[in-house]
């Protein structure tokens, strides 16, 4: 939240101070040259001063729309997406919850950055729901706020200590191998679970999750890591990095869209559920545990700055993790407009297995899971291919 | 001359002369410019905001290579 506050102060602060004189500064974009000649040529005439007034006026017309937008959704009467679905199982701070159905289980990872509750976020737009709806029996990882022993885990902690007896739990209630949708960065620790377990993962499914870092798109944030990593050496051991800073990562891949978005807002351009559905996403998005220092120095060193993952030299458990030893089928699912991932890095690892269905939906990284579009662009194609695979 | 000098027709008409002129001259020149400003400054602002979204793409775009090698002499000489 506070970034928001700064990004959008920044901008208009810098319009503000740069002026009519900015247009004969170097700082354009060679994609906006065009419009900016054209506009400096409209300008002959005007005079600095006047043009300075109206900058002015109308910047702190922008700042201000931002903030109202900002109080509208802080006033907003709504209650935070939080599943109450039953806990099943517990380890450390981590909980299984079931959300029921009759039919086979099927294990939801969700990242461990941002809350889980994205796989059931509300009302028609979770994808929980939709496979209860179908004849599953969807569980859903909570990791929920690193405790005493998480506070020391690095990847493998997670991964080991953690999803394995979440995974050997739900298999032992399934009575078989089970299905294991993985999102984000919990399909790349998946990835870590289904090549070096056997018999426990029955199908794999990957949601946007990052594989190869140095792709010619780049991650969020990647010239940011390398400050960001010394950073978190410089903390001492078991302390954990909040939300806060985890958002710069995000924010960095586009920092004016926060500030379009609550003007937009403040615009009254949302309406029925669509405010409820704003307020949830916001919620979600600024919300979330802190993560273990040593998690996030782990994913900045060993996936953005030495791309491990892709190199095959990931270790977990002392061993690397080599996605050709994944001997089940796998639906690798990554958007072409993904701006956390880039689709690039999350196809990667198709390549690297041997049973392997890929599949873009027609939405970005979040969107493609809650978005209006997520139905027909996910969910019904991913019970499709569970439905397919499983009978191969 | 001052209207309260002229009769109460003449002052009508010279008033309606003058307003007329006046709001020709206002709307035709001082309103124009600044309907016209407000658009240019506007659109100034729209591209001051799409120019801090598109450096923010393009400036992502260095390989991890890069940025070790942008780096490390500041670490470097800090550890020295």
């Amino acid at each position: 939240m506070s970034l928001h506050f700064t990004n959008s102060e920044a901008i208009w602060g810098g319009a503000t101070l740069a002026g009519k004189a900015g247009l004969d500064s170097g700082v354009w974009h060679p994609q906006l040259e065009a419009a900016v000649a054209n506009l400096k040529e409209q300008l002959d005439g005007v005079s600095d001063a006047a043009f300075q007034k109206e900058l002015e006026k109308q910047a702190s017309v922008r700042k201000n729309k931002f903030l109202k937008g900002l109080n509208q959704y802080l006033a907003h009467a709504f209650e935070p997406p939080v599943t109450d679905a039953p806990i099943t199982y517990e380890i450390g701070c981590v909980k299984l919850h079931d959300l029921g159905g009759e039919g086979a289980p099927i294990l939801l990872v969700p990242s461990l950055i941002n809350p889980h509750y994205i796989l059931d976020l509300m009302p028609g737009r979770s994808l929980a729901t939709f496979l209860r709806n179908q004849g599953y029996r969807p569980l859903l990882v909570n990791w929920g706020d690193p405790g005493d022993e998480e506070k020391y885990f690095g990847l493998d902690g997670y991964i080991s200590e953690r999803l394995i007896p979440i995974i050997e739990h739900v298999v032992q209630m399934a009575g078989k191998a089970i299905p294991l949708v993985g999102y984000c960065m919990g399909g790349t620790l998946s990835v870590a679970v289904a090549a070096r377990t056997e018999g426990l993962i029955s199908q794999l499914v990957l949601l946007a999750a990052p594989w190869d870092f140095n792709t010619d798109k780049p991650h969020p944030g990647r010239r940011n890591a390398p400050q960001m990593l010394r950073f978190l050496d410089k903390l001492v051991e078991g302390s954990t990095v909040g939300v806060d800073v985890l958002q710069t990562f995000f924010t960095s891949v586009d920092p004016t869209l926060n500030d379009r978005k609550f003007r937009a807002y403040a615009d009254g351009k949302h309406e029925g559920e669509a405010v409820d559905f704003f307020a949830a996403m916001e919620m979600w998005a600024n919300n979330g545990g802190p993560l273990a220092k040593k998690v996030g120095q782990e994913c900045l060193s060993y996936w953005y700055e030495q791309n491990l993952t892709m190199k095959g030299e990931w270790l977990v458990a002392g061993l690397p993790v080599r996605p050709e030893d994944i001997d089940c089928p796998t639906f690798v699912v990554a958007p072409k407009g993904d701006r956390l991932v880039p689709q690039a890095s999350a196809f990667a690892i198709a390549e690297k297995i041997s049973s392997v269905t890929k599949h873009v939906p027609p939405s970005g990284h979040i969107g493609m899971v809650v978005g209006d579009r997520a139905k027909k662009g996910l969910w019904e194609p991913l019970v499709n291919w569970l439905e397919i695979s499983r009978e191969t | 001359m001052v209207f309260g000098a002229l009769p109460q027709e003449k002052l009508c008409a010279c008033k309606k002369e003058t307003s007329s002129v006046f709001d020709e001259f206002f709307y035709t020149h001082v309103m124009t410019k600044n309907t016209e400003l407000e658009e240019y400054v506007a659109e100034f602002l729209d591209l001051w905001q799409e120019n801090i979204r598109l450096w923010s793409v393009d400036k992502e775009l260095l390989t991890p290579d890069d940025l070790k090698a942008l780096l490390s002499p500041a670490f470097d000489e800090q550890k020295r």
